[in-house]
């Protein structure tokens, strides 16, 4: 454990980030002013449904984002330099091998027609000088500790002999193979098996001592998120809504829509006769509601809301909330 | 228009608004406004399908008599010029629009029935039936169509622009079952088809209700690009030689202007350019076709 | 003791696998084999399972939306899988479904009034105004509005389409509900407004349930006993509160102990070695007994029998009796 990280260390730091999608109907802003940190060895939580911008802000990060969609504002900074200012050929040097990602669909994300190993390969290749008889012993090593049996074996198998689980554990050693700073992980779980999920949950957790990897777990389940984040940061409909550590977000979560997600999610360990409801859908991001995005659906609303967006305000140290009623 | 309607909608007791078939066909139409090509494509049809139809009110002159001398270029009396029998142009390309449009409906029309049956009977049988019947598409899909129709077309006494439309029927079909069948396939797996299943209704339900429509639509697409290409292809029969003397399409036309391509360029222009025209109108239309009618193509 | 409407005995279900030049039957995969359970009246049975389970399969072979290959099921005392032709139609009015995505499970073309009056049109049960009526009623009961009969199924959100799935299958009074993962396509914040509709309709409706679900949270919320499959059997059954609180099968244990709990960090997980295996070979004796921690010799010999160890909880396994 690094002793001096301190809030000031941040290893990745975004600032008011603007990713919109130029689309025939019109913009769709994904991403409209969204800011966060992850600090060394610290699990941050982005938490959100669909259409939330999550999955935007982690592409933004890499610096993946296609037309129609382009970043159109704010500042990524990594290692001391702001990311959206780099060029695309010091943007490759950096995916894979300082920052990597791993993806929801893991069969699909994976290249059919190559093997497990020979991905995993490149990936070494393109990031470190390895000598190639070095090569395929780093590739059984990584192999052995994402948790894949006789991975001599098993590294000649292609993607679909591989089960979801498994094909997971690939992916994430591909992500791990040139010991990347920080890992993006979108939605690893989201469509494993509850018994695989619980497998590869418990493989990140080690995997994140082994590695001493930042993480930025993206997700829309709250205890999957509360299974390895220490912070969580809340995003609805392109914003950020609220952040704080995982144990005030659970005990004390202070804007509405936190709150009513938490009480209308069922629970293996609280019982109730009915779920809170939230009123209404999630809003389609072409247009969204004036004012505060979550006001339609809100219990606490006033008029105040429709008219007025709510500015980020920290209440506590480390617990921030977007919201009219805390201003 | 806003395309989310909330669950909350204040406007409870509002008189249940009844949209009819018309309405849907309305729904239809204004999509197929939104694109200026389609809209472009549907004037051309329009024009070229009135023209058809009034030629013999609106032509201003006969098209069996001479009406001026002979190989007269375009002019004020002769828009389009006159023949090499001093027939009026604008006469003939307009008596010509009925002939070659009804070739491309009479023939479309036919396929479709072909196409159909043996697309559905291909996919509801499945099995051997099924084996037979996309073999033998394969054999006519692979014939070289030209060759054939000449082929086919040879081997009758008469000639008659009635063959000529069932002989290009009759070696197009393949296609177009093909389509149907695949089509079927799918939409026999699709959820709510299931859900009509496990709700009790009949094969026959199903199959009118939820399955016939959407396969409808795709044909209506694909019939409308076939249309300019049966009139291509008949124009080219025609010119070959192997054309209905006595009818007037606008193959007629082209076969009987191209000896006088050099001295007289409007007797071959004028119907070329009409065929032109008309097969981009029902390529445009057809194109918009496939996306007003689809369902999930937001407004 | 509340009367049985279901009750199932030594269902099974296998698809052929072909293979070869001649196509002939070369494997099969064993997706249900061999299960038997009831559900009573105005109960809701919850069944949970991993992928290859059978539970979905299980589901579509009750409504003979797939042919069982032997077993039996009977309904209010007559074996549905006997029936023919009308009778089975007919029985069809009192067995409806609710299915996992609801943006496929319409047909697009037809108006949410269409939809819903299906199977009133199908059955004859109304005509012209009548028809109305109900299709109105149930309309308004899932909290939809007549604003929305005209319209198409594209015009509303995942939610409002769920809802109206639901309209349609209650538009005939069914006895039997089967929901087959009826929130897990909708956005997180949509599930509860469908859940406790569900929960009222059947307060309201007097229907029973038979709830298929991987997602654990829903399936406690929702039911009064839960049923547990591994690849085509039934492992364990129990009321709600026994499985989740006090499970016996290893199987329930390891699955319980797998959920993730907002807010906690579990520190007493069974962490399962290997992947789920797939059903076209089960391992021989108990099918779990390759990733079973509480595994013996005669686990790979043996198949346990599902047999009653306590009141009303029953279990397959040699090692787990109960108490």
């Amino acid at each position: 454990m690094k002793g001096e990280s301190t809030t000031n260390d941040a290893v990745l730091k975004i600032d008011d980030l603007r990713t919109y999608f130029f689309l025939a109907e019109g913009v769709v802003k994904a991403v409209d002013r969204v800011s966060m940190k992850i600090n060394e060895e610290e699990t941050l939580g982005l938490v959100g449904e669909s259409g939330c911008g999550k999955s935007t802000v982690a592409h933004s990060i890499l610096r993946l984002i296609r037309q129609p969609g382009k970043i159109v504002g704010g500042e990524i900074w990594f290692e001391g330099q702001n990311l959206l200012k780099r060029s695309e050929s010091e943007m490759r040097k950096l995916r894979g091998s300082k920052i990597a990602m791993v993806f929801q669909n893991p069969t699909s994300s994976l290249n059919p027609v190559f093997t497990i190993g020979s991905q995993i390969a490149e990936a070494i290749k393109l990031h470190q000088n390895v000598q190639k008889h070095e090569i395929k012993e780093k590739v059984i090593d990584i192999l052995g500790k994402v948790g894949i049996a006789s991975p001599s074996e098993r590294m000649k198998d292609y993607p679909h002999e591989f089960s979801g689980g498994m094909c997971q554990r690939a992916m994430m050693a591909m992500a791990l193979s040139c010991n990347p700073k920080l890992l993006i992980a979108d939605e690893p779980t989201t469509n494993l098996d509850v018994t695989i999920q619980a497998q590869i949950l418990d493989l990140m957790r080690i995997l994140r001592k082994e590695f001493n990897a930042s993480i930025l777990l993206i997700g829309h389940d709250f205890g999957v998120i509360s299974e390895l984040c220490d912070r969580i940061v809340v995003m609805y409909s392109g914003k950020v809504v609220e952040s704080a550590d995982l144990e005030t977000i659970f005990k004390s979560a202070k804007h509405p829509y936190t709150k009513a997600l938490l009480e209308s999610i069922p629970r293996i360990n609280i019982e109730r006769e009915r779920l809170h409801v939230i009123p209404g859908d999630v809003p389609e991001l072409i247009k969204p509601p004036s004012g505060c995005r979550f006001h339609p659906r809100c219990e606490k609303a006033t008029e105040v809301c429709a008219k007025k967006e709510p500015a980020i305000i920290e209440i506590k140290k480390g617990h921030e909330v977007a919201c009219l009623l805390y201003s | 228009m806003n395309s989310r309607l909330h669950t909350n909608s204040k406007k409870k007791n509002e008189k249940v608004h009844r949209p009819s078939r018309a309405t849907r066909l309305f729904i239809v139409w204004r999509k197929l406004k939104k694109s200026k090509l389609a809209i472009a494509g549907f004037g051309i049809v329009l024009l070229m399908s009135l023209v058809a139809l009034l030629s013999p009110i609106i032509a201003p002159y006969s098209p069996d008599s001479p009406s001026g001398s002979s190989r007269m270029p375009p002019s004020m009396e002769h828009i389009f010029g006159t023949d090499n029998l001093g027939r009026d142009m604008l006469t003939l390309v307009m008596y010509g629009a009925r002939i070659s449009v009804y070739v491309g409906i009479a023939t479309v029309l036919i396929e479709i029935a072909i196409g159909l049956s043996i697309g559905m009977t291909a996919g509801y049988f499945g099995g051997i039936i099924d084996e037979i019947l996309m073999r033998v598409a394969d054999v006519v899909f692979t014939l070289p169509m030209l060759m054939m129709v000449l082929l086919a077309i040879s081997m009758f006494e008469v000639r008659s622009i009635n063959i000529i439309i069932l002989v290009m029927a009759i070696l197009e079909w393949p296609l177009m079952s093909r389509v149907v069948r695949s089509e079927y396939l799918s939409l026999r797996e699709a959820t709510y088809v299931e859900a009509a299943r496990s709700m009790g209704a009949s094969n026959l339900r199903i199959m009118v209700r939820h399955i016939l429509p959407n396969i409808l639509s795709v044909m209506i697409v694909l019939a409308t690009m076939d249309i300019p290409w049966f009139i291509l292809l008949e124009a080219t029969i025609t010119f070959l030689g192997f054309g209905d003397p006595m009818s007037s399409s606008w193959g007629v036309l082209l076969e009987r202007g191209f000896p006088h391509m050099s001295t007289s360029w409007w007797i071959i222009t004028f119907p070329g350019l009409a065929l032109l025209i008309t097969s981009l109108g029902f390529n445009l239309l057809g194109d918009g076709l496939r996306d007003a009618l689809d369902v999930k193509v937001r407004e | 003791m509340p009367e049985t409407i279901l009750e199932v005995e030594n269902l099974k279900k296998h698809f052929p696998i072909y293979g070869g030049v001649l196509r002939r039957q070369v494997a099969a995969v064993h997706a249900v084999d061999g299960v038997s359970f009831d559900v009573r009246q105005r109960e809701t049975l919850g069944l949970v399972g991993e992928s290859g389970c059978g539970k979905t399969t299980l589901g579509r072979t009750i409504l003979r939306l797939i042919e069982p290959t032997s077993g039996t099921a009977l309904y209010m005392g007559r074996d549905i899988f006997k029936l023919r032709g009308k009778e089975m139609r007919k029985l069809r009015l009192e067995m409806a479904m609710v299915f996992q995505d609801p943006f496929a499970s319409l047909n697009p073309r037809m108006t949410i009034a269409d939809i819903i009056g299906e199977p009133i049109d199908i059955h004859s049960l109304a005509k012209g105004a009548e028809k109305e009526k109900r299709i109105m009623e149930v309309l308004e009961r899932v909290g939809l509005t007549p604003y929305h009969l005209y319209r198409y199924p594209h015009e509303f959100s995942g939610g409002q389409k769920q809802r109206i799935g639901i309209a349609r299958a209650l538009a005939g009074n069914p006895k039997l509900l089967v929901a087959d993962e009826p929130v897990s396509s909708l956005d997180v914040s949509v599930r509860a407004q469908i859940l406790n509709l569900l929960k009222d309709l059947q307060e309201e409706y007097g229907f029973s349930c038979l709830y298929i679900s991987h997602d654990l949270s829903t399936v406690k919320h929702m039911s009064d006993r839960v049923a547990v499959m591994y690849l085509g059997k039934l492992v364990e059954s129990a009321p709600v509160n026994d499985i989740f609180n006090a499970p016996l099968h290893p199987y329930t244990k390891a699955l319980m102990s797998a959920i993730p709990v907002p807010g906690q960090r579990r520190e007493d997980r069974i962490i399962l070695k290997g992947n789920v295996p797939t059903p076209i070979n089960p391992p021989p004796g108990c099918r779990f007994h390759p990733r079973c921690h509480e595994c013996k010799p005669e686990c790979a010999k043996d198949e346990p029998q599902f047999i009653e160890a306590e009141k009303e909880h029953f279990v397959a396994c040699h090692q787990e009796r109960g108490h």
